[in-house]
């Protein structure tokens, strides 16, 4: 088998992962799963990317993974087949979320010394609609809750990671992120 | 409105228009202090004939609220501070703070603004339902929904033998849910229904915890399943989450 029939043959194995996976696989898992570097595995993925660019699909590099989607301009047709996205997050919701994005792992106190408004409500449907997760408590009096982004949160902005957040007032992000908690378990 | 149609009122140390007055009050030429208002108005008013220009009533009718309005701003004391009487330093500080806080809203309003944008885009990208075979379909395996409520109920009886108490403290679905995950990642060979909860457990954790778990199994995040009829009902931590 020469290269290049090597690498046509990788590609399409790729392909296959990412449409088996539906979500964001991370590269490790599908270095793994190609039984070759993570290297080689992103060369892969870059060159799927261009062989996809005059298709309906693309792949996007999302929350930790990369996953096989639709691209954004046929969702028309789409939602003609399946059902459409869940309703986009009203701008008090927004709000509270941006907060606890950028100032994670944060408590409901802190959101609303920013948003000058209770927040209770907003935080209580990001937790239900899993954008935001409960990681810990606050040392200190009345031990608050503290909150932090989830996986799907990432997955419903299209992020890469926390750092790909918009910049704000154009200070990185990261200069501003707390001290994250380490991953819970039950988050895969 | 022209000084022709301007009444012409006199008071101490002035006589002309009253729209004279009002520019001279302004600019300090005339102690609006020492101007005895209520009978300028008075004079005004018995001057009037039976025949009203309405035009000029309301010229002068203005320029007498004008002038109220400014002498009583030399009346009366300057605008008190605020009661607690709080140092100029101490106001300065809470200006700031103030500004400060309104400036952080701002940019956090920006900032949802362009998450809103990024949602916008990827709400129009799909991907591949994880499971088509069952998408729409709860990963009930080998039972039902009614299988599960009756596995329930049994539960729930052997909970009602016990004497009724209070929760030490408020237990939520959402704990009960993390609960459930956790002991569900201790066991990938799955736990049996009854195990999920204690023997001792007052009834309304029973109930919550088993109200935590069909929450758990609508968004997939626990498969359960019974391989023969009447048989043991086994959790297994599901697939994706979301």
């Amino acid at each position: 088998m020469t290269e290049a029939d090597r690498r046509h043959t990788l590609c399409c194995a790729l392909e296959c992962l990412l449409f088996a996976g539906g979500g964001p696989v991370p590269l490790r898992k599908l270095a793994a799963a190609l039984q070759c570097s993570e290297e080689e595995t992103e060369s892969l993925l870059a060159q799927l990317q261009l062989d996809y660019r005059s298709r309906g699909l693309m792949v996007q590099q999302v929350a930790g993974g990369y996953q096989l989607c639709t691209r954004p301009e046929y969702a028309e047709y789409v939602t003609r087949l399946v059902a459409a996205q869940p309703e986009p997050l009203s701008r008090a919701a927004l709000e509270t979320l941006a907060v606890v994005a950028y100032r994670q792992p944060v408590t409901r106190a802190e959101v609303e010394a920013v948003r000058g408004a209770r927040s209770d409500h907003h935080l209580r449907r990001l937790l239900e609609r899993n954008l935001i997760r409960e990681v810990g408590r606050k040392p200190g009096p009345g031990a608050p809750i503290l909150y932090a982004t989830t996986e799907v949160f990432l997955r419903h902005f299209g992020l890469r990671d926390l750092s790909d957040l918009p910049p704000l007032e154009g200070r990185r992000v990261q200069d501003m992120l707390g001290n994250r908690p380490a991953e819970e378990s039950e988050e895969r | 409105m022209s000084d022709a149609r301007s009444p012409i009122v006199r008071v101490a140390g002035f006589e002309g228009p009253v729209q004279e007055l009002v520019r001279r009050a302004h600019a300090g030429e005339v102690d609006l202090r020492e101007v005895d208002l209520s009978s300028m108005v008075r004079s005004y008013l018995d001057a009037l004939g039976p025949e009203v220009d309405l035009e000029e009533a309301t010229e002068f009718l203005w320029a007498a609220a004008v002038l109220v309005e400014l002498k009583s701003k030399l009346l009366l004391p300057p605008k008190p501070s605020p009661p607690e009487a709080v140092g100029e330093e101490e106001a300065a500080d809470l200006e700031e703070r103030l500004r400060q806080q309104v400036e952080e809203y701002r940019v956090f309003r920006e900032a949802a603004e362009a998450l809103a944008a990024l949602e916008a885009v990827q709400r129009r990208v799909f991907t591949r339902p994880p499971d088509e075979a069952s998408a729409g379909e709860l990963p009930l395996v080998g039972l039902t929904a009614e299988d599960l409520f009756a596995a329930f109920r049994r539960v729930l009886e052997r909970s009602e033998q016990r004497v009724e108490e209070v929760p030490p403290e408020g237990v939520t679905v959402a704990d009960r849910m993390r609960a459930i995950l956790a002991t569900l990642a201790a066991s990938p060979q799955g736990v049996l229904f009854e195990d999920l909860f204690e023997p001792a457990s007052p009834r309304i954790v029973v109930i919550v915890t088993f109200l935590a778990l069909l929450e758990l199994v609508r968004r997939r995040r626990v498969r359960v399943a019974q391989t023969e009829p009447f048989g043991p009902i086994r959790l297994y931590a599901g697939g994706r989450d979301g």
